[in-house]
C-alpha cells in the first residue's frame, strides 16, 4: 500500500533488531546490509521508480519477518541442525537458515533474501552485499518441540532444491507429459511431479518417516489440482525405499545428473534407539546419517508405543504423553550430537 | 559417592547404572562431585497485569503459572543475563539417568554462589532427565551467564536399597527443558481452599 512508509517502518524495526542483545551474530551482516539498502533507496536522488520501491519493500518485509523470528530465540534448532547437513549436500553456496514460528498449519522452506533483486535492480547501489544466502523456514508454533513432526521440512527442502536446480523442468524435457493428457491438466501434472520429487528427496533423508508423516496427516486425501492422492505418494516412497526402479525415478535421476546435482539415494542410517528410549534416555547418535535416521527410528518407536507394544513406561500413558516424551528424547539425542560436534570443533581454538 | 564409585556406575548397564550425556569433558568428574553445565533453554519470569500468581483455579482471573514465564533458547557458548530479583528456570546441559539406589544433590559451584546465585536441589533415585534448576540472582548486579559453563556440581549419595522413581505419573518425568511450577496442580489445594472459605 505505502511502500516508502513501509520501508521507513521496516528500517526502524531492523535498527531495533540489530541492537537486541539476543541477536544471532551470523544474521547481523544481513540486517546491516538491509538497513544500508533501505537507507540508500529512501534517500536516492533521483528517486527509484515506485514499482522498484514496492518490490523491495515486499522483499525486505519478508526477510524482516524471519530475522525477527530468529531473535525471539524459540527456534527448533535441532531440526535446523539436521537440515543444514542436507542443504550442504545440495547447495554449494553458504546458506544461513532462519526460522519463524507460524500460526499456520503448514511447514515451508524458501529462499527469499533480497540480494539478487538488489544486485540486478538497484543499479546505483554500490556497497558489497552478503555472500551467504538466507533460507527461510516456517514451523507451526504448536510443533516447535515436536521435531519428529517436522520431518515435512525435508519435503519442503526437496521443493527448494527442485526450484533452485530446475529439476522438474529438466525432467519435463526428458519425459514430457503424455500428449494424450488434455492441456488444462498439464499444470496439475507438473505439480504432481514436483510433489513426487519432493517426496523422494525427503525419503532420501528420513526414509519411511515421510510416508508415516503423510499417513498421519490424512491417509485418504484424494487428488487435487496441486497434490496427487496421498496413497499414491506413499506407494511411490515405499517403492523407492524398497530399492525398486521405476520410470519416474529414472527421469529424476537423469535430470539431476544433467543439472550436476547429486542422485536420489538413501542418505540415512537408522540408529538402534530402543534400549535407550525404553530406559527414557536419549540415544547417542553417531555421524550425520544417524541424525537423519533419527526420524524414521523415532516414528517407528512412536507407532509401537502408541499401539500398546512399547516400553514399560508407556503403559498407562496417554497418546499425547507418549508423543511428547518420544519427541523430547529425539530432540535431546539430536541436540547432544550437535553439542558434541561444537565442542570437538572448537577444542583447539 | 567417590570418583571411583561413580566411574564404576557409569560403566554399568541397567537400573544400577549411571548415565550422563553429553559428558563433554571427563575432567567434570571430581573426587566427590561431578560438574554439570548450564543448559540452553530458559523460562524467564515476566511481570503481568495480574498482581500475584494465584493457585486457586476457581478464582476469576486465574491464569496458569506458565503465563508468568517466557521461553527463550540459546546455543552453546551464547550468553544469558540474569538480573537481580529475577526468577529464571533452566536445566543442566546434561541429561542424567540416576541409578535406582542413588539420589543426587545439585548445588551451584562456589564461584557462582559468591556472585549471589544459589541452587540447591534434591533429585530422586531413578530420575531421568535434565536436572531442573531455578536460578535466582540474590546479588545487586546483573550476571552474564554462558550456556555450557560449569555452573553446578552434583553430589551422589548411595541409599541402602532401590527406590524406583516411577513413570509418567511423576511430575517432571524425562525433562529436556525447564518446566514451570505445577504448584497449582497440588491435589490438596481444593480441600485447603474449602477449609479456608468456611472460616
Amino acid at each position: 500500500m505505502h511502500p516508502r512508509t513501509d520501508l521507513e517502518l521496516l528500517k526502524e524495526s531492523l535498527s531495533d533488531l540489530a541492537h537486541t542483545p539476543y541477536f544471532n551474530r551470523a544474521l547481523e551482516e544481513h540486517t546491516q546490509a538491509l538497513l544500508d539498502v533501505v537507507e540508500h533507496v529512501l534517500t536516492a536522488s533521483p528517486s527509484y521508480d515506485d514499482e522498484i520501491v514496492r518490490q523491495l519493500a515486499d522483499k525486505v518485509w519478508t526477510t524482516h519477518r524471519y530475522l525477527e523470528g530468529s531473535t525471539t530465540k524459540e527456534s527448533p534448532y535441532e531440526i535446523e541442525y539436521c537440515l543444514r547437513f542436507a542443504i550442504s549436500e545440495w547447495l554449494t553456496r553458504d546458506c544461513i537458515v532462519t526460522t519463524a514460528l507460524t500460526d499456520e498449519k503448514d511447514f515451508h522452506l524458501r529462499i527469499g533474501d533480497p540480494w539478487d533483486f538488489v544486485e540486478t535492480t538497484l543499479d546505483r547501489y554500490e556497497s558489497d552485499l552478503p555472500q551467504s544466502r538466507l533460507i527461510f523456514i516456517g514451523v507451526p508454533r504448536l510443533y516447535k518441540s515436536l521435531p519428529l513432526f517436522c520431518c515435512a521440512l525435508y519435503h519442503e527442502l526437496g521443493h527448494f532444491v527442485d526450484q533452485m536446480g530446475e529439476v522438474t523442468e529438466t525432467s519435463l524435457l526428458i519425459s514430457p507429459i503424455d500428449a494424450g493428457v488434455p492441456e488444462q491438466f498439464h499444470q496439475a501434472m507438473e505439480s504432481f511431479r514436483r510433489e513426487h520429487f519432493a517426496d523422494l528427496f525427503a525419503a532420501c533423508y528420513v526414509g519411511s518417516a515421510i510416508a508415516d508423516s503423510l499417513d498421519a496427516v490424512n491417509p485418504d486425501a484424494g487428488m487435487t489440482l496441486t497434490h496427487p492422492p496421498t496413497q499414491q505418494r506413499i506407494d511411490l516412497i515405499r517403492s523407492f525405499l524398497a530399492g525398486e526402479t521405476f520410470q519416474e525415478l529414472e527421469f529424476y535421476q537423469d535430470a539431476l545428473k544433467r543439472r550436476g546435482l547429486p542422485e536420489l539415494k538413501c542418505r540415512f542410517d537408522i540408529p538402534a534407539i530402543e534400549a535407550a528410549f525404553d530406559d527414557i534416555r536419549p540415544h547417542v547418535l553417531e555421524g550425520t546419517e544417524q541424525l537423519h535416521g533419527m526420524f524414521p527410528a523415532g516414528w517407528s518407536y512412536l507407532a509401537k508405543s502408541i499401539h500398546g507394544s512399547g516400553a514399560a513406561w508407556s503403559v498407562g500413558a496417554t497418546r499425547l504423553e507418549i508423543i511428547r516424551i518420544v519427541n523430547d528424547l529425539a530432540e535431546k539425542s539430536i541436540r547432544n550430537a550437535s553439542l558434541r560436534q561444537l565442542w570437538a570443533l572448537n577444542h583447539d581454538a | 559417592m567417590t570418583r571411583d564409585e561413580l566411574l564404576e556406575r557409569l560403566r554399568k548397564p541397567g537400573p544400577a547404572g549411571l548415565w550422563i550425556e553429553p559428558l563433554l569433558d571427563e575432567g567434570q568428574i571430581g573426587e566427590v562431585t561431578t560438574d554439570l553445565r548450564l543448559g540452553y533453554d530458559f523460562l524467564v519470569s515476566i511481570m503481568t497485569r495480574r498482581p500475584y500468581i494465584g493457585f486457586a483455579r476457581e478464582d476469576r482471573g486465574f491464569r496458569s503459572v506458565t503465563s508468568y514465564f517466557q521461553p527463550t533458547r540459546r546455543e552453546l557458548g551464547e550468553r544469558f543475563v540474569l538480573y537481580p530479583g529475577q526468577v529464571v528456570l533452566s536445566t543442566t546441559l546434561e541429561y542424567v539417568a540416576l541409578p535406582s539406589d542413588v539420589h543426587a544433590d545439585l548445588l551451584t559451584r562456589s564461584s557462582y554462589t559468591r556472585l549471589g546465585i544459589a541452587v540447591n536441589t534434591l533429585v530422586q533415585p531413578g530420575y531421568r532427565g535434565c536436572f531442573s534448576v531455578e536460578l535466582f540472582n540474590h546479588g545487586n548486579n546483573p550476571v552474564e551467564l554462558v550456556v555450557g559453563a560449569k555452573m553446578f556440581q552434583m553430589r551422589l549419595t548411595k541409599l541402602p536399597g532401590d527406590l524406583p522413581y516411577g513413570g509418567v505419573q511423576r511430575k517432571y518425568f524425562g525433562n529436556v527443558r525447564p518446566t514451570p511450577s505445577r504448584a497449582d496442580e497440588d491435589k490438596d489445594l481444593p480441600r485447603l481452599l474449602r477449609i479456608g472459605r468456611k472460616r
